[in-house]
């Protein structure tokens, strides 16, 4: 395991060594210090949800991910070092005008501080959350990776059946969001390792903007009908109906939108 | 009930993004009226920075496209029958610009396919179609790529044949490379787009 580790560190340091000229400017830190707060995620096959029958099986490559979402007071320092993500001057094409608004000002959290500072930040762009992970050294997960990774059960305390983690799930779609997220780390660990994949708020993946609901290069009207149908048919699943949750709401995103409960954590990769 | 209700609520959403795909002019944002210098710089998408490469293997950047105004989609090489169309609907646009105009508008297809559609592909497709001197077939990295479909509100996934799922949209930008106009679908009108060119260029 170790030995995989030290491999794994070996050939991101070689990779970073020449890392093409990026699409964003943010400075990458030292990614064996990023990487404590990781885990590795051993790959596998992986059948996502998807609309229609076809579902595929994909073979998804051993990542790294962050144990939890990215903070306040993470992405606080991320501000302060990169100014030009500050709210008011980040461009209205990289993040809408309701970005970081639940800070009192550019580089201040406000009277609420010591509650943000752990809990994830969230009212964050596509292009500030990849901004962000390109700074760490990082990168956002695919979507894929996410839904692989969100798959697994609760560690411990083993749940009595599959359905479980659905259900968990369902009941917290249902609950309103609370003014104040809760910190990091207050929901669950899984199997993986990994805090709060479930239950405290909905995060960005790199590639959100696949084309589920309308998909076909051809754009076929037929297809269309099916996808509303077979919509409604793993509606009735509710082991399908969490993840259809999630590609329903990814699909009503664009790059610059932000959400009062959309954050995000990073990840790495392993080879 | 609650997920009856959520679902309806969805298929609802679904119903009505779908909606979208005919050739509607996707006036997303007003951005012909008095932009500032600043505003514009913000709001270019030739903000993505790093190289490209054209059909004739030249080393591009998209600033390099300033200057025009562009007529953008993107596409991949072997697509059999949206791209081949959202490129003829782009050659119907050039043909209705006046011929005074013609240098003042540039034409750039970008490609999905960032590991099959080398330049030579490029090169091809520009032949096959008969795209002139105006047009730039541009390849670039995955992320680059990724990046620009967000600017550009492109939804795109390879499928496992290594083919693209994507949306079609034809992007009008500005000399500095802000969107001026989004068409979505297959079904436009060349003739009311290239008016608006022509106003814009005014």
């Amino acid at each position: 395991m170790h030995v995989l580790k030290i491999a794994c560190f070996a050939l991101i340091s070689i990779k970073l060594g020449f890392t093409k000229e990026s699409v964003f400017r943010e400075k990458a830190q030292d990614p064996t210090v990023a990487q404590k707060e990781m885990v590795l995620v051993k790959g596998g096959n992986f059948t996502p949800f998807y609309k229609n029958a076809n579902s595929k099986t994909i073979f998804v490559k051993p990542f790294y991910i962050d144990v939890h979402a990215v903070t306040n007071a993470d992405f606080l320092r991320f501000v302060k070092e990169n100014p030009r993500w500050a709210r008011s001057k980040a461009s209205r094409l990289f993040a809408d005008a309701a970005y970081l608004k639940h800070w009192a000002s550019d580089f201040s959290l406000g009277k609420d501080s010591s509650l943000l500072e752990d809990a994830p930040v969230t009212n964050v762009s596509w292009f500030a959350a990849t901004a962000y992970c390109k700074w760490k050294g990082k990168r956002l997960p695919t979507l894929v990776e996410w839904e692989f990774a969100a798959a697994a059960e609760r560690a411990g305390k083993a749940l009595s059946d599959t359905n479980s983690l659905t259900a968990f799930i369902l009941k917290w779609y249902e609950k309103p969001a609370p003014r104040m997220l809760p910190p990091t780390k207050s929901t669950f660990k899984n199997t993986y390792g990994l805090w709060d994949m479930h239950g405290l708020i909905w995060e960005w993946v790199y590639d959100f903007n696949m084309s589920v609901a309308n998909s076909d290069s051809r754009n076929a009207p037929v297809n269309k009908n099916l996808s509303c149908v077979s919509g409604a048919v793993s509606a009735a699943n509710p082991k399908d109906y969490a993840s259809y949750m999630r590609y329903g709401f990814r699909q009503s995103l664009k790059a610059n939108y932000t959400v009062a409960n959309l954050g995000f954590r990073c990840a790495q990769n392993c080879k | 009930m609650k997920y009856l209700y959520i679902s309806f609520l969805f298929v609802f959403l679904v119903a009505c993004s779908n909606q979208t795909s005919t050739a509607i002019e996707a006036q997303n944002r007003d951005n012909t009226k008095n932009i500032s210098e600043q505003d514009s710089n913000s709001l270019s998408v030739y903000q993505i920075e790093g190289d490209w490469l054209t059909q004739n293997n030249k080393k591009t950047t998209l600033p390099d496209l300033k200057g025009k105004i562009q007529v953008v989609a993107m596409i991949f090489t072997s697509c059999q029958y949206a791209c081949p169309k959202i490129t003829d609907d782009i050659l119907a646009i050039e043909k209705n610009i006046m011929p005074s105009d013609t240098d003042k508008v540039g034409f750039t297809l970008i490609s999905f396919d960032v590991e099959r559609d080398s330049v030579s592909k490029l090169k091809k497709f520009a032949f096959d179609k008969k795209l002139g001197s105006r047009w730039t077939l541009l390849r670039g990295t995955e992320e680059q790529v990724r990046t620009l479909s967000m600017l550009l509100d492109v939804n795109y996934e390879k499928q496992p044949d290594g083919s693209f799922n994507h949306t079609n949209i034809i992007t009008i930008l500005d000399k500095k490379g802000v969107i001026l106009y989004r068409y979505e679908g297959l079904e436009i009108d060349a003739k009311a787009i290239a008016k608006k060119i022509k106003s814009a260029l005014q």
